[in-house]
């Protein structure tokens, strides 16, 4: 495969007809978009260590039969941060509704891990908190998307968004104050 | 105001944002400028500041969970090894566990399916797993759920695997049932006999909690997760300095001080959890955590302070009087911050327990320190007066066993030398613990069986310089061990520094003595040094001769080992004889229904069918094996992985009988049964699978079986490595099948590459390496290279006759045939006189040791006929 031919230049090509150009991306957007997801799952602090490969999947079949415009790398990648977090909310929606089933478990785990206060449903009030951002701040909350939920860089972000690095790194400052404080206010 | 306008929020966001610039001191007088008489703005911006810290933690990790939880759900219906994910069933800091079933047509298995996360380097994990999972596999107790394989998701990602336990775990389990202080304790003694009998096996599991000890709808306690706490550490250290407390967010609730400290883990480890998990069921309080929250304050408390006597804490007026005084002191010996201060064992825990239960006066008193002096005194005043004791009992038993009050009066002393003994083995297992301990070993991060095993080796002598019968007990045992990882020359060493010191005390013809020189000839055998291994059997044969009950258990393995020489020597009538006489015995009650002989009652037939099938007795042979998975079936049920192998071997029987339709029905419930009960990983599992694919030759079905022996190669590889003797006998099995297809040019060097393992692995002198050889000679031959052939037959015969001490050896025969047959090929005269004289040998042996109907026998006269 051709380095040289950038994502960006597929997705034109692509736009344009031809369609080896989409032989081409193919590839190249699952392994964007497993490098993109493996940042926050391969966390160097550990905890989170899974591959997200089935997760990457997931995202990537939605995005390709949304049949949504495949301008370019900012819609891309807008595109899979977005698509990245609902499946997060959506599974967590569905775990809440099995838990309250309730069922006879084996817990072989430490289920001593309460220190951090983990539960799966943060998500979900993560989820409400940037969406009641996003009606404030919509720059800065769509920020905050693509770098957590996108694992974007700085560039990358300020790219997608036409802005610089340095503003990116104010929205995101003032963004996460922001969620933290709805996430732990209560 | 929660709900600010984008307007407001523009303001607020500026305000925030200079704010954060200036020093801490400076940001009052600027706010108040700021925000003038705007008091909604001013409380924004304020309650910002507060939490304001300029690091991603938070959001990273909601998210990262969330994603987790994503990918762990995802992992439902894929395959991870040969498991079937079923659904998951729990999540934690550690990583997930599902309930997963083992992928097979005609069995279904399910196992509890750990995945591991956390950084850790799963190819040592691995390695670890690999190097322990045979001790960890001799945890067979009905109250530790077995860890049953491990190895690598698709995803790199370390997985264990362990039997699956549907139940409630302990504390919840107590509360929900209202279960009375002494239904407790009888439930947690369960726990504490299956700590015991893994610390037995030098197993430690540092990780007890009421989280790991389930108790099933039959009211049976079940200890999770044993041996998985050290293979963790093990895969954590490669260079990264983690430890698993740095590692995943845990609670420190369950640890002990030595832990805290990073100091050695030891027996007394697991005594001290379980004394925490006593302490939690008897009061529903943790006995660190009282008003303090964070995992600092309980590790402080845990280090510091002493916790309160559980009757003072516990709620409920009905127990507390019952708890008050025996149990309170029993759980407070447990919870001593000095592991020495301790219970020694689980079992001296459990038997303190026993006592307070019975009313007995416990051992646990408030000052421990008067009581162990007192104690010391005791025992070693005991000490002394043994040796005598053990002579005298000797020599009672061997003179006037019959008269019977001498026989009750031997047995209590046998009673009292055996808890005596017990409990020094105890005290002995948790010195070599420490001995091993991280400070003390170059590697920090984990002791492996191997220098544990190294530690205790080193230590028992110069400990117990004056015990030496439990010393040359614990020798013996620690050899057995090293034999288990392999470690032959370790092995012998220790064994034969066990046998010469109960020769030295006269303690040889003791069941001690006796086990010893079992295991010694046990590790000779496997060296394939079958003259040093005999008289070592026959003395033990000879002392055991008059042992009764369980320990003429003793006599029946000498004999069987003796039986199992004779037939590698070829010396068939010899060990038929043998077997015939086993079977006998164990005929006769008590034997016939002693649980100690159970493994023998369904492996003596099984093993004298195979003799008889080396004899050429067929029917005979295949009567016998049906009869041992007749009993196997009966004893252990048909899904064991002892019918299984039964049914390999019936398998094998059939084939060489001609059988080769029932032979592939066999080889194939074989392999079934194997997987079901063992787990894909299993070398036992690769076995079955090779003994298949040798069925599916015969059948001449050679692309199953091809792709059959693919996946055999593969196992042995990743469990032996490259030139272990089982990739040798795979690589000639695989040559055999090729031969068979008239492929002696892709056979020839399989087969030449079997015997360079073989004489690599045994040395060249040996019968597998003549069998290699031997085929070797085959495939020239098949090629028409006759000169070649005959040059290599001619050594490989030289070699047999050397190896068969009378020169009558099957494969002395079968040897003498091939040459023949390569020299009639050359058809010159005086080859055709040679190998008349050799036709004519191969028969005389054969109808010596072979029955009529043997192909060997039937060849060398169809032959000789053709002259």
């Amino acid at each position: 495969m051709s380095s040289d031919r950038s994502v960006t230049n597929l997705l034109q090509a692509w736009r344009g007809g031809d369609q080896e150009a989409l032989q081409e991306l193919l590839p190249q957007v699952y392994q964007e978009l497993r490098s993109l997801a493996t940042r926050y799952f391969r966390d160097e602090r550990a905890g989170h260590t899974l591959q997200p490969t089935a997760l990457v999947h997931e995202a990537f079949m939605r995005l390709a039969s949304a049949e949504v415009a495949w301008n370019d790398r900012a819609h891309f990648f807008a595109i899979a941060a977005r698509m990245m977090r609902r499946i997060l909310v959506d599974h967590a929606r569905e775990k809440g509704a099995v838990k309250r089933g309730g069922r006879w478990m084996q817990t072989t785990l430490d289920d001593g891990v309460s220190i951090a206060g983990e539960t799966p449903e943060e998500i979900l009030e993560l989820d409400r908190a940037l969406d009641k951002f996003m009606e404030i701040d919509p720059r800065a909350g769509k920020a905050a998307e693509l770098y957590y939920f996108g694992g974007l860089t700085y560039e990358e972000t300020g790219e997608v968004l036409a802005i610089s690095p340095a503003t990116v790194d104010r929205d995101l400052r003032v963004a996460r104050t922001w969620l933290r404080r709805e996430l732990t206010d209560e | 105001m929660s709900n600010p306008s984008p307007e407001q929020w523009k303001k607020i966001r500026a305000v925030f944002e200079s704010a954060i610039e200036l020093p801490v001191s400076e940001r009052a007088a600027f706010l108040a400028g700021a925000c003038g008489d705007d008091r909604e703005l001013l409380a924004e911006v304020e309650s910002l500041l507060a939490i304001y810290k300029d690091d991603d933690d938070l959001v990273n990790r909601v998210v990262g969970e969330a994603a987790q939880s994503v990918t762990e759900s995802m992992r439902t219906g894929t395959m991870i090894g040969p498991y079937r994910i079923l659904e998951p069933i729990g999540e934690g800091g550690m990583g997930s566990v599902y309930l997963a079933e083992r992928q097979d047509e005609t069995f279904e298995m399910r196992v509890a399916l750990k995945v591991v996360r956390g950084g850790l380097d799963s190819r040592r994990l691995r390695e670890r797993f690999h190097e322990e999972r045979r001790i960890l596999a001799a945890l067979d107790h009905p109250n530790i759920a077995r860890v049953l394989d491990g190895g690598s998701t698709p995803d790199d990602l370390p997985y264990f695997v362990m039997e699956y336990v549907e139940g409630e775990r302990i504390d919840h389990y107590c509360e929900r049932q209202e279960l009375s202080v002494r239904e407790k304790v009888v439930l947690f003694r369960t726990i504490c006999d299956a700590v015991d009998h893994a610390h037995r096996q030098l197993i430690v599991h540092r990780d007890i909690k009421p989280a790991n000890i389930l108790v099933t709808r039959d009211g049976q306690a079940k200890l999770l997760d044993f041996g998985i706490a050290k293979l963790l550490e093990a895969g954590g250290g490669a260079g990264r300095g983690v430890t698993m407390t740095g590692m995943a967010p845990m609670t420190p609730d369950y640890a002990s001080p030595e832990q805290i400290r990073g100091e050695p883990v030891t027996t007394a480890t697991d005594v001290h959890a379980l004394g925490i998990v006593l302490y939690e069921l008897m009061t529903a309080r943790h006995p660190f955590r009282g008003e303090v929250t964070t995992a600092r304050e309980v590790e402080d408390a845990l280090l510091e302070s002493d916790p309160d006597s559980p009757s003072a804490v516990v709620s409920s007026r009905r127990s507390a009087p019952q708890i008050a005084g025996d149990l309170d002191n029993i759980i407070l010996k447990a919870l001593a911050k000095e592991p020495t201060r301790r219970y020694p064992s689980a079992a001296e825990l459990s038997a303190d327990l026993e006592r307070y239960l019975l009313g007995h006066p416990v051992a646990a008193r408030p000052s421990t320190f008067l009581y162990r002096a007192g104690k010391f005194v005791r025992r070693n005043a005991i000490g002394v007066s043994i040796a005598g004791l053990v002579a005298a009992t000797i020599l009672t038993a061997s003179v006037i066993s019959t008269a019977a009050y001498l026989r009750a009066e031997r047995s209590l002393v046998e009673a009292k030398l055996q808890r005596d003994r017990l409990e020094d083995v105890n005290d002995f297992l948790a010195a070599m613990f420490e001995a091993a301990s991280p400070k003390k070993t170059q590697s920090p991060e984990t002791i492996t069986a191997r220098e544990l095993l190294d530690a205790g080796a080193e230590r028992v002598e110069e400990e117990l310089a004056d015990r030496p019968d439990i010393a040359a007990t614990i020798q013996a045992e620690i050899g057995r061990r090293y034999f288990d990882l392999s470690l032959f020359d370790k092995a012998e060493e220790l064994q034969r520094a066990a046998v010469a010191k109960f020769r030295a005390i006269d303690g040889i013809s003791s069941p001690e003595g006796a086990k010893a020189l079992i295991y010694l000839a046990g590790t000779l055998i496997d060296l394939d040094r079958l003259d040093e291994a005999e008289p070592l059997l026959r003395e033990c044969a000879e002392i055991s001769s008059g042992y009764e009950g369980d320990q003429y258990v003793y006599q029946i393995e000498s004999s069987m080992r003796l039986a199992e020489i004779q037939k590698i020597r070829g010396e068939n009538a010899e060990a038929a004889e043998r077997y015939e006489k086993a079977l006998v015995a164990l005929s006769h009650e008590p034997v016939a229904s002693s649980p100690e002989f159970k493994t023998w009652r369904s492996s003596v037939p099984s093993d004298y069918g195979l003799l008889l099938e080396r004899m050429g007795r067929y029917e005979e042979a295949e009567a016998m094996m049906r009869r041992a998975i007749e009993i196997a079936t009966r004893e252990s049920g048909e899904e064991h992985s002892t019918v299984g192998s039964h049914c390999t071997s019936l398998a094998f029987i059939l084939g060489r009988a001609g059988k080769h339709e029932e032979r592939v029905r066999f080889a194939s419930r074989a392999l079934a049964i194997q997987e079901k009960a063992l787990g894909e990983d299993q070398i036992e599992v690769a076995f079955a699978r090779q003994n298949l694919a040798d069925a599916l030759v015969a059948t001449g079905e050679f692309d199953e079986a091809e792709d059959l022996y693919a996946k055999v190669h593969a196992s042995y590889k990743s469990a032996y490595g490259d030139r272990h003797h089982h990739v040798g006998t795979l690589l000639n099995n695989v040559a055999n099948s090729l031969l068979g297809r008239e492929k002696p040019g892709r056979a020839l060097p399989k087969f030449r590459e079997a015997a360079a393992i073989y004489a690599d692995a045994f040395g060249p002198d040996h019968q597998y390496t003549a069998i290699a050889n031997h085929n070797v000679s085959r495939s020239l031959h098949a090629l028409g290279k006759l000169a070649e052939a005959e040059e290599s037959c001619r050594a490989n015969l030289a070699t047999r006759r050397k190896l068969s001490r009378t020169g009558t050896h099957p494969d002395v025969a079968r040897s003498l045939i091939l040459l023949g047959t390569i020299l009639r090929d050359q058809g010159d005269e005086g080859d055709e006189v040679e190998a008349e004289k050799h036709f004519r040998e191969a028969l005389r042996i054969a109808e010596n040791e072979l029955s009529e109907g043997h192909p060997l026998r039937m060849q060398a006269a169809e032959l000789l006929q053709g002259h």
